[in-house]
């Protein structure tokens, strides 16, 4: 019996570590929340205590961590059901991303370019920026450039703001070039955005 | 959601404030990003930068803020939770131009953003600059008061 409580408030430890780890190498819009809340709590405790803060207060900040860390660990398993759901959702975001990436390709392609006239189109010559093509972002095109297998083509393409995308696009109209492979878009590469 | 800091935009002599960010634009298309240190939720990307419309083009001309060192670097993004001696050089450093561009100390051309701009004067708050950037060129220019759009 005793062998059984052990290894689950094992198994609640490791939960509740891999939780906290996953929060701060990842943090969500919540821990976020949570750090700005951190924060605010920091400079009232600042407000009110200049001279730093009574021994009874660090008390109660140990004795709240605790109990919380306490609870975590005993009920561990919706600890990791929260966990699997997040990581979830994580999953599903990026498999919607790159739904959204693909729709986006197929309506603004524009035409067909070769290499030589995308240097030639994106060469920067103004404002003290690096005289190449791209400008500051070269090794991006560089990068970009290395993909191009026999048989792709290069497109001129154009990302245009749609209600409902997602937070992370462009706010405004951006415009760069992408790689179709088999029919499908393969890479992108924006010049200019905003 | 706290505000976030403004960047800073210098037009004829005159500080505007204005709040879409360049530097993330340059950070997502691909520039280089170095690690910023966070030290308020008033400034999450952890830099002000400061841009001048110089000769019909939009140019970073400075920044400020604090770059992690070696220690600091898996803190930087939430720098504001600890007690860090920004003065440390062991710890971070001051942001220059040249830890982005390197090798340039500005100002740099922003030949990758393509936005407007709108800016509010920073001293009075009573005059907005409205500007349109095409792949860092001013397109089109126009300064009013508040609250006049025609």
């Amino acid at each position: 019996m005793m062998v059984y409580v052990i290894g689950y408030l094992l198994a609640g430890i490791a939960v509740v570590f891999v939780s906290r780890w996953v929060s701060r190498v990842n943090p969500s819009f919540q821990d976020r929340l949570n750090a700005m809340r951190e924060s605010a709590r920091r400079h009232i405790e600042a407000e009110l205590y200049p001279d730093g803060a009574p021994l009874y207060w660090a008390l109660l900040r140990i004795l709240g961590e605790s109990v919380a860390f306490i609870i975590s660990v005993l009920g561990w398993p919706l600890v990791a059901f929260g966990l699997i759901q997040r990581l979830k959702g994580k999953h599903i975001d990026h498999a919607r991303g790159t739904a959204d990436a693909q729709a986006e390709d197929k309506g603004e392609l524009l035409r067909e370019v070769t290499v030589e006239e995308v240097e030639r189109i994106e060469l920067v010559t103004a404002g003290g920026a690096p005289n190449l093509p791209f400008g500051w972002l070269n090794p991006v095109w560089l990068t970009f450039k290395e993909q191009l297998k026999p048989g792709d083509t290069l497109w001129q393409y154009r990302y245009v703001p749609y209600e409902g995308q997602p937070l992370d696009a462009w706010s405004h109209e951006a415009e760069g070039y992408a790689i179709k492979r088999n029919g499908v878009v393969v890479a992108k590469i924006f010049s200019h955005a905003g | 959601m706290t505000i976030q800091s403004s960047e800073i935009l210098m037009y004829n002599g005159k500080k505007y404030l204005f709040r879409s960010y360049p530097l993330e634009v340059y950070f997502k298309l691909g520039g280089r990003r170095v690690p910023f240190m966070v030290d308020t939720t008033a400034c999450w990307r952890g830099y002000v930068g400061t841009w001048a419309i110089d000769n019909g083009e939009l140019r970073l001309i400075d920044i400020s803020g604090h770059i992690a060192e070696e220690p600091t670097k898996n803190i930087a993004s939430r720098a504001f939770k600890y007690h860090i001696d920004y003065d440390d050089p062991k710890l971070c450093r001051r942001a220059t131009i040249d830890a982005i561009f390197p090798g340039h100390d500005g100002p740099i051309f922003a030949h990758w953003y393509s936005a407007p701009i709108e800016a509010i004067d920073a001293e009075s708050r009573s005059v907005q600059l409205l500007a349109e950037v095409k792949r860092g060129r001013v397109v089109s220019l126009k300064t009013e008061p508040v609250g006049d759009q025609a």
